[in-house]
C-alpha cells in the first residue's frame, strides 16, 4: 500500500527553522513506522536521522511523537497509525532537537539521576550468600514501575514539563516511585525529599498524557499519585 | 543450610517524615488546600447558582434581596445575616485564594524570568488583596444602597 509520510526535518547546522520533509513510499499494512522510516532513510534520503537499537519495543531509543502522539516507532503498526494515506511524525517536545528525530537526552537523563535511581540498602548483605527477601506482596506493590524502559515518551508528552523543563517529569517519578515502594530499600526519604521540591510531584496536574503515551503500559500518573500520597501522609503502604 | 521463608502475603508498611524540609512544606500544603477547596467550592458555587438563578430567578434578582439576607447597615444582624455573611465569606477567600494559587502554579511553569514572576505575583496578591478588603468592609458594614 502507498504511504504519504510527512516528517519533521530539522538539521541547526543548516536550517534556520524545521520544515516539513514529506515522502511517498510502499509499505505493507504490517509494517511499523519504524520499518516507514527505515525505507526513506536506506532509499529516499539518507539523511534522515533517528535513534533506534533493538527496533522491538525495549531499548527505547525510538520514542517520537506520531500523529500528535508519544509513541515508540517500533510498536506502532501503519496500519492502525494511517489516516488518509498520511502519517506525521515528529521529534518528542521539550527537548532540544540536535536533528530531525534525534533530541537531547541529557536534561531527562538529569532529572532520572537526581530521584537516586539504584537500591540502597546499607544492611550488610545476608550471610548465607542469597539474595535480600521479600515477600511476593511487597514485590508485587512496585511490579508496575519496573517496566519503564527511560524512552521519556511520558515525560514529553507532559505539559507541565513542555512549559517548565525543571519538573522533575513522570519518568523520574516512575522510578523513584520503584525504589520507594521497594521493602528492601532504605533512601524513601531523601528520595521523598527530593520529589517536594517545587519542581517535583507537585508540578504534577493529572493531565494523564503520561499514561496515554506509556509504551510499556505503566499507570503513570497512578504512580505520581501514589508518590504524593506518602508526602502527605508520610506513609510509604 | 537453612532456607529463610517468607509469608507470601506479607506486606511491608514504613513511614517517613511527610513534611521533609520546611522550604517545601508550603507546595505540599498549597496542594491539599486546592483539593480541598476546589472540592467545598463545588458546593458552594453550586448553591450560590442554585440560589440566585433558580430560586430567586435571573429576572427577580433585585438588591433588596440581597439586603434581606445580608442585612443592611445599622440594623441588627440576624442569625440568619450570620449565616448569609459566613456563607459569602467562605465563597469569597476559597475562591479568591483558589484562584490566586492556581495563577501561581501556571505563573511559575511560564515565567521562567524568576524577577518577571516575582512582579506579576505581587500585583496578582495585591489585586486579591483588595477584592478582599472590599469584601470584609462588606462584611462588617452589611449591605449600604449607594446613592
Amino acid at each position: 500500500m502507498k504511504l504519504h509520510l510527512k516528517i519533521k526535518r530539522f538539521n541547526p547546522e543548516i536550517d534556520k527553522k524545521p520544515y516539513w520533509g514529506e515522502y511517498d513510499i510502499e509499505v505493507d499494512e504490517m509494517d511499523r513506522v519504524l520499518d516507514a522510516l527505515q525505507e526513506v532513510k536506506w532509499t529516499v534520503d539518507g539523511t534522515l536521522a533517528l535513534r533506534r537499537s533493538c527496533a522491538h519495543g525495549i531499548c527505547g531509543s525510538d520514542a517520537m511523537r506520531i500523529n500528535g502522539r508519544n509513541r515508540l516507532a517500533c510498536k506502532c503498526l501503519i496500519k492502525d497509525e494511517i489516516k488518509n494515506g498520511q502519517i506525521t511524525v515528529e521529534p518528542i517536545l521539550g527537548l532540544k532537537v540536535q536533528k530531525d528525530m534525534i533530541v537531547d537526552m541529557e536534561p531527562f537523563f538529569a532529572h532520572y539521576r537526581s530521584v537516586l535511581p539504584f537500591l540502597v540498602n546499607k544492611d550488610p548483605l545476608p550471610e548465607n550468600g542469597r539474595e535480600r527477601l521479600q515477600t511476593i506482596a511487597d514485590r508485587e506493590r512496585f511490579d508496575d514501575t519496573t517496566k519503564c524502559i527511560l524512552c521519556a515518551c511520558c515525560t514529553t508528552s507532559c505539559p507541565s514539563f513542555w512549559a517548565r523543563g525543571e519538573y522533575v517529569g513522570p519518568a523520574a517519578i516512575v522510578q523513584a516511585h520503584r525504589f520507594i515502594f521497594d521493602s528492601r530499600d532504605q533512601a524513601a526519604q531523601e528520595r521523598l525529599e527530593v520529589l517536594s521540591e517545587v519542581d517535583g510531584v507537585w508540578r504534577c496536574r493529572t493531565v494523564f498524557n503520561c499514561t496515554d503515551a506509556c509504551p510499556r503500559g505503566i499507570e503513570v500518573t497512578k504512580a505520581i499519585g501514589e508518590v504524593k500520597a506518602a508526602l502527605r501522609t508520610g506513609i510509604i503502604a | 543450610m537453612t532456607i529463610q521463608t517468607l509469608n507470601p502475603a506479607q506486606r511491608t508498611i514504613r513511614t517517613v517524615k511527610p513534611m521533609p524540609l520546611a522550604r517545601n512544606r508550603f507546595e505540599r500544603m498549597a496542594w491539599i488546600f486546592m483539593r480541598f477547596s476546589g472540592l467545598i467550592l463545588v458546593f458552594l458555587s453550586l448553591s450560590h447558582f442554585w440560589l440566585q438563578h433558580l430560586i430567586v430567578g435571573t429576572h427577580q434578582l433585585q438588591f433588596g434581596q440581597t439586603v434581606a439576607r445580608w442585612g443592611a447597615a445599622g440594623a441588627p444582624v440576624t442569625i440568619e445575616n450570620v449565616f448569609w455573611r459566613l456563607y459569602y465569606v467562605a465563597i469569597i477567600a476559597l475562591a479568591m485564594l483558589h484562584g490566586l494559587n492556581g495563577f501561581r502554579q501556571v505563573a511559575y511553569d511560564y515565567l521562567n524570568n524568576r524577577g518577571v514572576y516575582r512582579g506579576v505575583m505581587i500585583a496578582a496578591t495585591g489585586v486579591i488583596a483588595v477584592v478582599s478588603l472590599m469584601g470584609l468592609v462588606a462584611l462588617l458594614g452589611g449591605a449600604t444602597i449607594v446613592k
